[in-house]
């Protein structure tokens, strides 16, 4: 009983509750100082990943145990969670709940239908298991951390000790997962294959869901056949097995997937919120928008060391356009200044183990 | 021109022969042509023809092949928002006259432009999942038996065949292996006697025992179809069960040695 109750209530904590009230954070409310809970969740959730990263690698300069970054982490994410709560009531914010009462039948029918894919997809998530030749290496380091209290220590295909792999040990995913086992209880692979698909499939819809509210302002009735044509496309998106939608929905544990389907999109958000900044529509500063692609960018190094040359690509791109279009090339600059925790990471993954003997001589440990 | 054939390589393999790329640019010239908000235009029409301009050009195509990480640049497709624009175009058209023409037209363009997930490909084995770990039950079976019979402080060796090498790291951390995943990587430039005796068609046990005792290796796990050269049991091996198509079996001197010393000598 107590190990069901640790599961329930440790991925509660994971997935809900810490991203709900650290989004407070980051929350940019509307008209009346409404909040939508969906981007409540958004904003928290890259808030979660990023700081587990930025946690992480300051954590490496000292030590490799789970233990210590799981308890750094937790700390500063409760922490973070009180200063979220704090500022829901100080700004007294209301939450801003859809209305199902008075949507046209169509429109509901639609949604239904939307709920309906969605619901196939995160059942045959749950069905069916597809074999990668990664998960060898990305689960076995989130195992051996969570056995063995020790990241990136063993080689994870045969279980000796191994010489660090700058590379993929700047990308904390694995970490991660292992956060999650400790919290909840679960073996890892349980976690990575059953558990965790189920919220970032959710997660991904969310934040495509978000895009489509800016395509379609104003015709909300468009909205669910959007929702509806993007879950088809991804469910017919086979074509081959480097689509980000095949990534998505048969490899969606592992961080290049969460990276191709999550936080990818998450960048076409902010640079929608920017750019409606930018044309003057939208009257609000832009400073949250900014937080929120910092920690995009850092949720981005958790997850592959690829979005270290991804990310700054898309956004050096959206908001050089932005700048351009309205003359406005503070937004570009301020683009730059969210990629400094990635421009660390690019050089350490250039430069391998160099820099961290310079960090550690720099920093001790 | 090695870069513009390996573009158009990369675009063919990831867009099977370029329907979904050519979906995509008539899904972008819809949203051109319907004019959604400016600053909607501005993102992802602007956007995705720089974006695309910049992943299909040959420069960036051969230093990011030959200098960052050769085999990867495909991940740049990732960058296009092919799917939002995509479904645009889909709600923009189901919403207007004859949405029931419109959609059953949608439907077969999904169809033939589209493969199916689920029975679709996928870059390993898809299955029914038959546990929550999402791993062969057989082979959490046998790891499972295997710890039981841990001695203390043993530091616990197996020997698996090359399908189940994905796996068993992914089920249990404390089971070294002798060889591990790497050696069915295309490009890996080792090599392992070991995996050679294990992944050849007709398995001779006395080579198996001869590496399980230099390796100190306790268990190795065959598949039962495999051709055996000579006796298990002539050589030193005991059955220790049988795990859906696997034996495996113990390697009696090794089981029989009071600790494991944990250092791996090295293979012969």
């Amino acid at each position: 009983m107590l190990s069901v109750l640790r599961v329930f209530f440790g991925t509660l904590l994971i997935f809900s509750v810490f991203p709900l009230l650290s989004g407070m954070l980051l929350i940019r409310p509307g008209k009346d100082e409404r909040i939508r809970p969906g981007a409540l969740y958004v904003r928290g959730l890259f808030f979660m990943f990023g700081l587990f990263e930025a946690v992480t690698m300051v954590c490496f300069f000292f030590t490799r145990h789970l233990s210590v970054i799981a308890v750094s982490f937790t700390v500063i994410m409760v922490l973070s969670c009180i200063a979220g709560l704090v500022r829901y009531f100080m700004k007294g914010f209301m939450p801003e709940l859809p209305e199902a009462a008075g949507m046209e039948k169509s429109v509901l029918i639609s949604w239904v239908v939307f709920f309906v894919l969605l619901a196939l997809q995160l059942l045959m998530s749950l069905l069916f298991m597809t074999s990668d030749g990664d998960d060898a290496y990305f689960l076995g380091h989130a195992l051996l951390a969570d056995e063995k209290d020790l990241c990136f220590v063993f080689e994870p295909y045969t279980g000796v000790y191994s010489s660090a792999d700058y590379r993929h040990m700047l990308a904390a995913w694995p970490v991660f997962i292992a956060y999650v086992s400790r919290i909840n209880g679960l073996h890892t692979a349980i976690n990575a294959h059953t558990l965790m698909p189920l919220f970032l499939i959710s997660a991904s819809y969310l934040v495509y869901g978000f895009i489509g509210s800016h395509i379609f302002e104003g015709q909300k009735e468009k909205l669910p056949l959007f929702m509806t044509a993007l879950a088809l496309i991804n469910i017919f998106g086979n074509q081959s097995v480097y689509t980000a939608q095949t990534f998505f929905l048969t490899r969606t544990w592992q961080g290049k997937a969460v990276l191709a389907a999550l936080v990818i999109p998450a960048v076409f958000l902010a640079g929608l919120e920017l750019a409606k900044r930018a044309s003057g529509e939208d009257k609000t500063g832009s400073g949250g928008t900014y937080t929120f692609l910092l920690f995009v960018n850092l949720a981005g190094a958790m997850m592959s060391t690829m979005s270290l040359f991804l990310l700054p690509m898309a956004e050096a791109i959206l908001t050089g356009i932005i700048a351009i279009r309205y003359k406005k090339p503070g937004y570009f600059v301020y683009m730059l200044l969210t990629f400094l925790p990635l421009m660390y990471l690019l050089a350490v993954y250039m430069a391998g183990e160099g820099l961290e003997v310079m960090a550690r001589s720099i920093f001790g440990g | 021109m090695d870069a513009v054939r390996g573009l158009v390589f990369m675009s063919d393999s990831y867009f099977a022969a370029g329907g979904g790329l050519v979906l995509f640019m008539i899904s972008l010239m819809f949203m051109y042509k319907r004019r959604p908000a400016e600053h909607v235009r501005l993102v992802f029409f602007t956007g995705s023809l720089l974006l695309l301009a910049v992943i299909f050009c040959p420069v960036l195509f051969h230093i990011f092949e030959n200098y960052v990480d050769r085999g990867t640049y495909w991940r740049l497709l990732w960058l296009l928002p092919v799917s939002p624009v995509m479904a645009y175009g889909a709600a923009e058209l189901l919403d207007g006259d004859k949405k029931a023409l419109t959609a059953v037209m949608l439907v077969l363009v999904l169809l033939a432009g589209g493969r199916f997930m689920y029975t679709g490909v996928t870059n390993g084995e898809r299955r029914l999942a038959e546990n929550p770990y999402q791993l062969p039950q057989e082979l959490v079976d046998m790891a499972d038996a295997m710890e039981g019979a841990r001695k203390t402080d043993e530091t616990l060796k197996a020997a698996f065949p090359p399908e189940l090498l994905v796996y068993i790291r992914q089920y249990d951390a404390d089971i070294i292996l002798p060889y591990g995943r790497e050696v069915l990587d295309p490009g890996w430039g080792g090599s392992s006697g070991f995996y050679q005796q294990m992944s050849s068609l007709t398995l001779d046990f006395d080579i198996l025992a001869d590496k399980c005792l230099y390796n100190d290796v306790r268990f190795i796990v065959v598949n039962s179809t495999k051709a055996q050269l000579n006796a298990p049991e002539d050589n030193g091996f005991e059955l220790f069960g049988t795990y859906g198509g696997y034996l495996v079996y113990e390697y009696i001197y090794v089981r029989d040695q009071s600790l494991m010393s944990g250092t791996v000598r090295g293979e012969r």
